[in-house]
């Protein structure tokens, strides 16, 4: 299908040329297939597993009869319960040449988080691997999802399956839904962040071009592929360029990280801060040569740990700027390395403008604070089904993120704070009120408050404060969270606040606010 | 597996995760199996079992079964 140029400039919102050339992401991906048949694409070392673009664009063809057996058709959400392996990213593109949606989603988070995810998005269909059939089982039974089917893929057999219709595949545009990732929400429940196919192509096309991506690039996905990260920095961006990844999962591999990177000359990866304070802590000895650079998001990067990092194993590090709603990143430094500006998270990618708001609403001068906002290929369609938070972070033609930070003369941009009280821990986003809801649910908890706090490996960690109404030991409010909540929400620490000497109740502002910065202050002097 | 082997292996497995080894144990069902928590199971038993586990195998030891197997291959060779 010839690319719609008119309906890609009408969504465009910026002034520069940045067009991308396919109308959906299964486009790129065919294309790419047909012009390097017999160069690898992705390596899966867990399964031992090495595809040419040839070998994996059969077996999406394969799974693409198989959704359709499933009657799985353009509109459609299908939900992935999957770690990183063959199955995820051959369903993720089968997805996408039939016009369906994929919804990742973490298979470590609980039955009933996982449940509302997939009823919150309508999934006709959940594909999960049999590590989690334990979990599925919960999920099966939740309201709501009468309707899904769900399949363990170790028994697709498209070998054996009868002949589907093999009917021409649907055209799927650039405006369509490709992804919808589900993000922590300030109510408690995760938001659906509706990403269309011109999103992840834009973003992961600027990626590549940023940081000059050729065929001979090779990146290690070390990250979920239920993060937009993963799926955009080193899935699609080498992708756009006909390069290869070599995908691992993220629990067991990060002990191996340069011998990952030695055996299969990897070039690029992208982490979270968190992961280089790891590597740094382990004491992991580099062992290549190929490594070009990192690049770092999600979370701020302690001046420290990127020093350390660099001193240490002499690779740059790449900081850059974005949230899901921008795709993954909207900014990012400038490569190569001695054009970076350090203490900065770069500039803006050509597919997207990124302004400062000041409090009055108007674009602030150069220098000065105010909040981040963008226009541009790369934003979200929506936040799915929330037309009230919607209008509020979609307004005239920008997202408006709630971050601040200010803009330079030379247009690198400084990131100041993270919105709300948002906990970052090791890239995790976690709303304070989700731990909360569940402590509220104890009946010793008369009152409680989460903070983040400050964690040298994690960025930050859960700490909670709770005031009781009868006794109950720490470790039984612990207990509380299991089953409840994912194991990387619990909080690391927490404390009854009668217990305390100095500090006899929560405390609060005016209009019974808890005044959250206040506990963190106590926190950090006192405990 | 040997008693020796499986009686080391049951304390690295308390001391790290807290929990009393069990052949049904895996890094889906046991909470905190993170990582970062990986990271220092794998450096624990190769000091403990003196073997240096190669990448492969180092990604195949997601439950306590795999992990055994592995760990009497490396021993076995010594």
């Amino acid at each position: 299908m010839r690319v719609n140029r008119d309906l890609l400039r009408e969504h465009q919102k910026i002034d520069r040329d940045f067009f991308v050339e396919y109308n959906n992401v299964y486009e790129l991906f065919s294309a790419q297939a047909k012009k390097f048949p017999q160069k690898i694409f992705a390596i899966f070392p867990e399964y031992n597993k090495t595809f040419s673009y040839e070998d994996f664009a059969d077996k999406v063809v394969e799974r693409t009869r198989y959704l359709r057996q499933q009657h799985v058709s353009k509109g459609d959400r299908t939900g992935l319960v999957l770690g990183t392996s063959p199955d995820f990213i051959l369903l993720y593109f089968a997805a996408f040449r039939e016009g369906a949606t994929v919804v990742p989603i973490n298979p470590d988070l609980s039955p009933p988080e996982i449940a509302y995810i997939a009823a919150d998005a309508n999934v006709k269909a959940v594909f999960y691997n049999d590590r989690f059939s334990k979990k599925i089982l919960e999920v099966q039974k939740a309201a709501g999802l009468g309707r899904t089917v769900f399949i363990d893929v170790s028994s697709i057999d498209v070998k054996n399956a009868p002949e589907a219709e093999d009917s021409a595949a649907p055209d799927v545009l650039c405006t369509d839904e490709a992804v919808i990732i589900y993000t922590s929400g300030t109510t408690g429940n995760p938001k659906g962040v509706v990403l269309s196919h011109l999103n992840l192509l834009a973003d992961s096309q600027a990626i590549s071009e940023w940081f000059c991506f050729t065929p001979n690039t090779r990146t290690l996905c070390i990250l979920p592929l239920f993060h937009n990260n993963g799926q955009v920095v080193t899935l699609l961006a080498p992708l756009n360029a006909g390069g290869s990844t070599v995908m691992v999962p993220p629990k067991t591999s990060l002990g191996l990280f340069w011998s990952l990177v030695r055996e299969y000359s990897i070039h690029w990866t992208s982490v979270m801060p968190s992961i280089l304070a790891i590597i740094l802590s382990a004491k992991l000895e580099r062992k290549d040569s190929s490594m070009v650079g990192i690049v770092c998001g999600g979370q701020v990067l302690n001046d420290e740990v990127k020093a350390q990092f660099e001193n240490t194993f002499h690779v740059p590090i790449f900081e850059g700027y974005g949230l899901t709603e921008t795709t993954s990143f909207a900014s990012l430094n400038q490569f190569p390395a001695n054009n970076r500006k350090l203490g900065t998270v770069g500039r803006a990618l050509p597919s997207n403008d990124i302004v400062i708001l000041d409090e009055a609403g108007q674009e602030a001068a150069r220098g000065i604070e105010g909040e981040i906002c963008m226009r541009g290929l790369n934003i979200m369609t929506e936040y799915l089904g929330l037309s009230e938070v919607n209008k509020k972070s979609l307004r005239g033609d920008l997202f408006h993120s709630g971050d601040y930070g200010y803009i330079d003369a030379d247009g690198y941009i400084y990131f100041r704070t993270r919105k709300d009280y948002l906990i970052s821990k090791g890239g995790e986003k976690i709303y304070p009120s989700e731990v909360e809801n569940v402590l509220f649910g104890h009946p010793a908890v008369d009152e409680c408050a989460v903070i983040g706090v400050p964690d040298k490996l994690l960025g930050q960690d859960i700490v909670a404060f709770v005031k009781l109404n009868s006794k109950c030991s720490k470790d039984s409010l612990k207990e509380f969270f299991i089953g409840k909540l994912a194991h990387y929400k619990h909080p690391k620490k927490i404390f009854i606040v009668n217990e305390l000497a100095d500090l006899t109740d929560i405390p609060k502002g005016p209009t019974k606010k808890v005044l959250y910065r206040e506990l963190l202050k106590y926190y950090i002097e006192n405990l | 597996m040997n008693k020796k082997i499986e009686e080391k292996l049951a304390k690295i497995i308390k001391e790290i995760f807290g929990v009393k080894i069990t052949d049904s144990l895996s890094m889906d069902s046991v909470e905190g199996w993170d990582s970062l928590r990986h990271i220092q199971l794998m450096a624990k038993i190769e000091k403990e079992f003196d073997i240096e586990i190669d990448f492969q195998d180092t990604l195949a030891m997601t439950n306590i079964k795999s992990i055994k197997e592995i760990i009497e291959k490396y021993t076995d060779k010594k």
